[in-house]
């Protein structure tokens, strides 16, 4: 509908479905190409169409606005067909076939991990350089392009650009959550799981800290939990339950519960916590440990930017010119 | 004619609670479409509550359901008008819906003014 590039698919090819949304295998008619088709129905409330789905309103117009850039999924078209009445919206990207979660289960070196996080943390840091929050990024939103040895962030559909953070309007921060519920909790950042409105492009970070242990232990460092509160207790028994001098404020978030005061995760020094956490990625070198320290740190304000990390000591001996 | 719609639309903007940034964006993508795309007279109202609908998708948790903005505008449009003018305003501005509104560009400055809260309405009533 938009560049006039026709896409067939077979419905047969499914490779990826959430709820109602899928995605597809598909092939470029004109050139043959290998595509991915996601397909979003028609937003409806009460049995009524309410039009387009805010969801993929906001992915194509990050996507229009970060892509082309190579560490993100490359964007193609968008358009709409009639199944039976129903319209339903097809996104096109470039098909990529092996996720990150997949590469990770084939065990990656030392050097490879550090290649990999390097191009995640690039591609982050082009994201929050347009104030696009991903909000859902973990192992199965990154995808790999294996001729290129190259990481795609792909998932934009829960993403939110945000503008400059602002005190006044209570409303205006609390927008930015809803919606998040539907993300991978494994990689949720304390402050999601506190609902808390401290929520900007730091969360991001939080999540890649996530994927940067997993890459290196080769299994994902916090294990889903069904709620908020037991998976905010694996997190406190890993790093120790914060307390009001590591996180100001964070017994007072609402989804702060007694239950979680009562854990006695308490680590006394920081050496510790590095310790508890050095015993889940024993593969890590001391730079890598913090790294990856100072991205799951509590404190959003305190952790570590997209931008800052590609400086860390941990990258001074990769080889950027094979990147 | 656009003040009119313009007002009769802060009005409406304003009933259903949504974001300061829904209309500023609301506003942009209005004058934007109506910049590239002659249209009639009585379609005026109709482009108007769409870009509220877009504006509100985008930028709120929440968006006003399409029966209520029909119900609004005195049942003068159907749902399938508001769901094709939806995707004809996507399809002119290319989904950029990203665009910086003055709203943006004013929370920086009153950012960088240290401003308290009487210069706040004052700047927000100007724009």
């Amino acid at each position: 509908m938009f560049s006039g590039r026709e896409v067939e698919w077979d419905a047969s090819n499914r490779i990826w479905s959430w709820e109602k949304n899928i995605v597809y295998k598909g092939k470029c008619k004109d050139t043959g190409e290998d595509v991915a088709v996601k397909q979003i129905p028609y937003d409806s409330s009460k049995g009524k169409f309410e039009g387009i789905h805010p969801n993929l309103i906001r992915e194509v117009t990050i996507l229009r606005r970060l892509s082309p850039h190579q560490y993100i999924v490359q964007f193609h078209n968008t358009f709409c067909v009639n199944d039976n009445k129903r319209p339903l919206w097809n996104i096109v990207f470039e098909y990529l076939s092996c996720t990150l979660k997949q590469l990770i289960k084939q065990k990656l070196d030392p050097s490879n991990v550090k290649r990999l996080i390097y191009q995640i943390l690039s591609g982050v840091a082009h994201c929050h350089s347009h104030s696009v929050i991903h909000r859902n990024l973990n192992s199965e939103s990154i995808l790999f392009e294996e001729n290129s040895r190259r990481i795609k962030i792909a998932g934009f559909g829960l993403s939110r650009s945000c503008s400059i953070p602002f005190g006044v309007e209570e409303k205006f921060l609390k927008s930015y959550s809803p919606g998040v519920e539907a993300a991978d909790i494994s990689y949720q950042p304390p402050e999601f799981l506190l609902l808390s409105e401290n929520y900007s492009l730091s969360s991001d970070m939080w999540s890649v800290g996530c994927i940067f242990a997993e890459m290196a232990r080769g299994d994902v460092l916090f294990e889903a939990n069904s709620c908020s509160v037991s998976q905010l207790s694996e997190i406190f028994s890993v790093l120790g339950t914060p307390t009001e001098a590591d996180w100001a404020g964070v017994t007072s978030y609402i989804g702060w519960e007694e239950e979680l005061e009562a854990l006695d995760y308490n680590f006394t020094s920081k050496d510790l916590t590095l310790e508890a956490l050095k015993a889940k990625v024993p593969a890590l070198d001391v730079d890598g440990m913090d790294l990856l320290s100072q991205m799951l740190t509590y404190n959003p304000s305190e952790r570590i930017t997209a931008k800052k990390a590609l400086d860390h000591a941990y990258f001074k001996n990769l080889d950027k010119t094979e990147l | 004619m656009r003040g009119i719609l313009v007002n009769w639309l802060i009005e409406v903007h304003f009933k259903f609670d949504l974001m300061q940034e829904t209309l500023y964006l609301m506003i942009t993508l209005l004058d934007q479409y109506l910049s590239q795309v002659p249209i009639k007279k009585n379609e005026m109202q109709l482009v108007g509550l769409t870009a509220l609908l877009l504006a509100s998708k985008y930028e709120d948790f929440w968006h006003p359901r399409v029966k209520e903005l029909i119900s609004i505008s005195a049942e003068s449009y159907t749902r399938d008008q508001v769901l094709g003018m939806e995707r004809l305003i996507l399809k002119k501005l290319k989904f950029r819906l990203n665009t910086p509104t003055p709203y943006v560009f004013m929370l920086r400055f009153l950012k960088a003014a240290q401003s308290d809260s009487k210069l706040e309405h004052l700047a927000f009533y100007l724009i």
